[in-house]
């Protein structure tokens, strides 16, 4: 489907040795080449229980007796398989003064549009059982101000950024697409066609696979740059919408978005959220995105980033047993700053712990697990 | 040293000061070496930031109550308001809560002139620091605190022993002024007028404070329920004009600061979930922008419509 080709195996790249000390200064570290990996001070096995301490880093996820961690993203190679979600993050700036921005494998941004856009009506935010609901209406300041002052901001961290792209039309997808193509540090595009909190826009192309491949199609005609679909749980078949998206160009899936949802203030018998309705997100969504990462990851020949939930390094890795080729971490940013980089150095401790040497003999492996009986004879009706 | 800290606090006490009002003292050295008077802490139940279940989610933004940066000890003060503040008011001594913070801007350091504070039940919560740190300036201060009722009276102990003269408004009279804050407030906007007008009397037995006087500038910082700060925001322009024409603007007159609440995800600025409407149009934010703002740059009217 007219992909651009990108001869990247990752497994030529030079790979950034991973500083855990809080110490670290942005830009000291080398970029050493494979050979150097794991030589780094401060790096070595990672231990049972680490990362609990606030403030003092664990020993690095890298060491040498430490699973490796390295993932490639539809060409995107990233140190450790632990991205950011767009829209917990903003653009990086907050989250630098709480650790070195390059102890994550990469970094989605907020969703950007093209013009600034001022966000939905408060109340923005609300409370659930295990999770939340926001309906922050894709507040940013707009593609031009991102090109000019944020994504320099976050490129000299040398962490990969994807910056996360959404309208309300066709053109606009492809407007962003071929602004942000080209421009310095951006690795690659996630296209938000998942959003559940503007009226005209997102998750409206999400919900058909039709128009989601439309939007695809079009981003893809002008960038040569990955391209990640964000898609919306929204829907009653995934796959069909995973299918398109693949047709359409897609390099990867990210899934899952929010799940529409709403909550009622009972004192003011109204709506709590000012848009009425928001996406809900947090541990109360892990097993729905879950299952959609499996069922995506059985029918659909992309890596998947799987995002939905997850807390701790052990919620990542059932998402990459399920299939995800890496995950992203999202609302439990908003509870703890430093969940990334603890997630890392977590989901390192329970690979080491489960026998595992790398991330990548993990991804999807349930699923071989889950066919062991037919290929033994005991297929089920 | 960072300016913002993640730490597990332990609860050294918990005191319900008013019905379904409670106080909590907490052991958190790194947040008390850091606070202004006037930030707030995103304060979690449960020790672990992983965890998941049996509290609520997301933390909940509290203002400083009290900070002793020598013992190490800072304070909150709750209403229970639902499920995250009732899990907070559970809280027993030598329980974990995960402290982010601290956060927000703080109330702008008053050097000069007096200091007219403003408390609207537990609005208060951020003034005890805010008037130890301008009395020991020696800038006279004087609260103004209101409440339902005397039972429900909150922080006035506390403002007290900080150097400040407390006015007490109670709706049913119980207690001081009967009626609300603003009904208490046009007597004391008077007595300081630049153009004149009797000084008001010091603290009580208060040696450092001086009575503002002629010419004195009064800074007025207010917390509480939105429609309290809106009526607030009314009553001082109404008076700068009535009063004090010729001196230009209210504002002029009395600079006035509020501090507002919202729902909040991060505390941080990066969700975006904490919006208010500004004056003029647009959103700020109350965790970034805040949560002390110039009054006149929040529409505090459309804030009020909001609740919280």
């Amino acid at each position: 489907m007219g992909r651009c080709s990108r001869p990247v195996p990752w497994i030529s790249r030079g790979w950034p040795a991973l500083a855990c000390e809080e110490g670290l200064e942005h830009g000291a570290g080398a970029w050493p080449c494979e050979e150097g990996r794991g030589q780094g001070a401060g790096a070595s096995a990672c231990e049972e229980g680490a990362g609990q301490g606030a403030g003092a880093w664990p020993a690095g996820p890298l060491g040498p007796a430490g699973p490796d961690l390295r993932a490639d993203l539809a060409g995107i190679p990233l140190a450790n398989p632990v991205l950011v979600a767009s829209g917990t993050f903003g653009y990086g700036r907050e989250m630098a003064r709480w650790f070195d921005l390059r102890l994550v494998g990469g970094i989605v941004t907020k969703g950007t549009t093209l013009a600034p856009r001022a966000g939905n009506p408060p109340p923005r935010i609300a409370e659930t059982p295990a999770g939340l609901l926001n309906s922050i209406g894709l507040e940013n300041p707009g593609v031009e101000t991102v090109i000019r002052e944020e994504i320099p901001f976050l490129r000299q961290f040398g962490v990969p950024i994807i910056v996360n792209i959404a309208g309300e039309r066709v053109e606009e997808y492809a407007a962003l697409a071929a602004k942000l193509d080209g421009v310095e540090g951006v690795s690659g595009l996630e296209v938000n066609v998942s959003c559940p909190n503007v009226r005209a826009g997102g998750m409206l192309f999400g919900t058909d696979p039709a128009a989601s491949a439309a939007v695809v199609r079009a981003v893809r005609a002008v960038t040569c740059l990955p391209l990640l679909v964000k898609l919306t749980p929204n829907v009653t078949d995934i796959v069909a919408v995973a299918r398109a998206a693949r047709e359409a160009g897609a390099d990867a899936l990210t899934l899952i978005n929010t799940l529409k949802g709403m909550a009622i203030d009972v004192r003011r018998r109204r709506p709590l959220l000012g848009a009425i309705s928001g996406g809900l997100s947090g541990p109360a969504i892990k097993p729905v995105a879950l299952r959609m990462v499996w069922e995506v990851a059985a029918a659909v020949d992309l890596p998947i980033v799987g995002c939905g939930g997850i807390m701790t390094g052990r919620d990542a890795v059932e998402f990459l047993l399920a299939g995800a080729t890496v995950v992203a971490v999202g609302s439990a940013t908003l509870v703890d700053p430093l969940a990334a980089p603890r997630i890392v150095t977590e989901m390192a401790a329970c690979l080491a712990g489960e026998g595992f040497r790398s991330v990548r003999e993990v991804v999807g492996l349930a699923h071989r697990a889950a066919l062991e009986p037919l290929a033994e004879g005991s297929e089920q009706s | 040293m960072r300016e913002w800290i993640r730490e597990v606090g332990r609860v050294l006490g918990r005191a319900e000061v008013a019905t379904g009002h409670f106080r909590l003292d907490v052991l958190a050295p790194g947040t008390a070496a850091r606070v202004r008077p006037g930030q707030f802490a995103m304060v979690r139940v449960g020790p672990g930031p992983d965890t998941v279940g049996g509290g609520p989610f997301l933390a909940r933004p509290l203002s400083f109550f009290d900070i002793d940066p020598s013992r190490g000890v800072i304070s909150f003060l709750v209403r229970v308001v639902g499920e995250g503040t009732r899990a907070l008011a559970s809280c027993r001594p030598g329980d974990g809560l995960l402290l982010t913070g601290p956060f927000g801007n703080g109330f702008p350091p008053v050097s000069e002139g007096a200091l007219l504070l403003v408390a609207g039940g537990v609005g208060v919560a951020p003034f005890p620091p805010v008037a130890r740190t301008a009395a020991s300036a020696g800038v006279p201060v004087r609260a103004v605190v209101g409440a339902r009722t005397a039972g429900l009276l909150l922080g006035v102990r506390e403002l007290q022993e900080a150097g400040a003269e407390v006015i007490t408004c109670t709706e049913d009279g119980s207690q001081g002024v009967r009626g609300v804050v603003t009904d208490a407030l046009p007597a004391l906007l008077r007595e300081s007028v630049p153009s004149g007008g009797a000084p008001p009397a010091g603290p009580p037995g208060g040696a450092a404070a001086v009575p503002p006087g002629e010419g004195t500038r009064v800074t007025v910082f207010a917390c509480g329920p939105p429609a309290m700060l809106a009526a607030v925001d009314r009553l001082l322009a109404r008076e700068g004009a009535a009063q004090v024409t010729g001196h230009g603007s209210a504002e002029e007159v009395w600079p006035f600061y509020v501090s507002l609440e919202a729902r909040m995800g991060c505390g941080f600025g990066v969700c975006r979930g904490c919006a208010v409407p500004a004056r003029g149009g647009g959103y700020l934010h109350v965790c970034q922008d805040g949560p002390v703002f110039p009054a006149g740059a929040v529409d505090l009217e459309g804030v009020a419509r909001i609740g919280v």
